[in-house]
């Protein structure tokens, strides 16, 4: 299952690339667990360090497998923020590439790689112009 | 107080992490169109997919609380009932989904996700008072 290997306790280490130059850094915690019945994986990505003072995120992600649209269906709140996106999710190579809205409607990624056992790298970025810009990178750790 | 050790104690649960007390001091109170579904119901089911199942004594059951620091409620709605699930049941009269329901001040509304991975349906919704005892929702295209 695409999800189900992130099941567990992670803790991660991030840094967002704003358009005015900054680059404020963040420390945080995500939790993945199977719910309704093992049909979905919802998790909680909370942020309980920043380097500057923007409220620190608190949002969720559920997603589940649609067999007759071969494909994740996703969804992400972020209420702090103003975000309730639906994405998409697909597997390409050995990356998991999902597409969806900002919240000021633009084309947003998010990319796990690098996917190991205990730790992962994940990168969300806007399509701004004609090309991707990264806006925040992140890698995670497994809670031994 | 140390702020971080405090965050460790209070995320070592999935479902402490996610859930909240309350409603956000953000959401005013006229704005809280569900709070008072905080709690568990039973579910006598008379309609479903608009079909009227009165005579099948379908039993449900429904579960509403607060999460994500109070910005945001999460529902699980369960047909058949939990105690009555098991392999092999019938998709058509089949549920184990959740709603996510933000508010969004922009709007003065709530944003609404529901998901039934049992069957693929979602629905994307928005939701505010109509009058004394009435919801007004309406339901949006899905992204395809």
């Amino acid at each position: 299952m695409l999800f189900g290997q992130f099941v567990g306790d992670w803790s991660f280490d991030s840094v967002e690339y704003w358009d005015n130059g900054s680059r404020p850094t963040q420390k945080g915690e995500i939790q993945f667990r199977w719910v309704l019945e093992g049909t979905a994986v919802q998790d909680v990505w909370v942020e309980t360090e920043r380097s500057d003072s923007e409220l620190k995120m608190y949002g969720t992600t559920i997603r589940f497998y649609d067999a007759k649209a071969k494909s994740w269906r996703i969804i992400w709140v972020e209420p702090g923020r103003g975000a309730v996106a639906k994405l998409k999710a697909e597997r390409v190579g050995d990356e998991i590439v999902i597409l969806g809205q900002a919240a000021d409607g633009s084309p947003m990624r998010w990319t796990y790689s690098e996917i190991k056992p205990n730790s992962f790298h994940w990168r969300g970025e806007k399509f701004v112009g004609n090309d991707w810009r990264a806006y925040e990178d992140l890698r995670a750790h497994r809670k031994q | 107080m140390n702020r971080t050790q405090a965050t460790q104690e209070s995320i070592d649960n999935f479902a402490t992490l996610l859930s909240a007390p309350g409603r956000s001091p953000e959401i005013p109170e006229s704005a809280d169109v569900y709070g008072w579904l905080v709690g568990s119901w039973a579910l006598e089911v008379l309609h479903y997919a608009a079909v009227d199942v009165s005579g099948q004594h379908i039993r449900g059951e429904a579960h509403f609380g607060w999460v994500l620091e109070g910005r945001a409620m999460q529902d699980v709605w369960i047909m058949p009932r939990y105690s009555d699930r098991r392999a092999g049941l019938a998709k058509t009269n089949d549920m184990y989904g959740s709603t996510l329901r933000v508010w969004d001040a922009a709007i003065q509304a709530w944003r609404m996700r529901w998901i039934n991975p049992v069957s693929g349906h979602r629905e994307d919704q928005i939701g505010r008072r109509s009058g004394r005892t009435s919801y007004k929702w309406a339901s949006a295209p899905t992204v395809r």
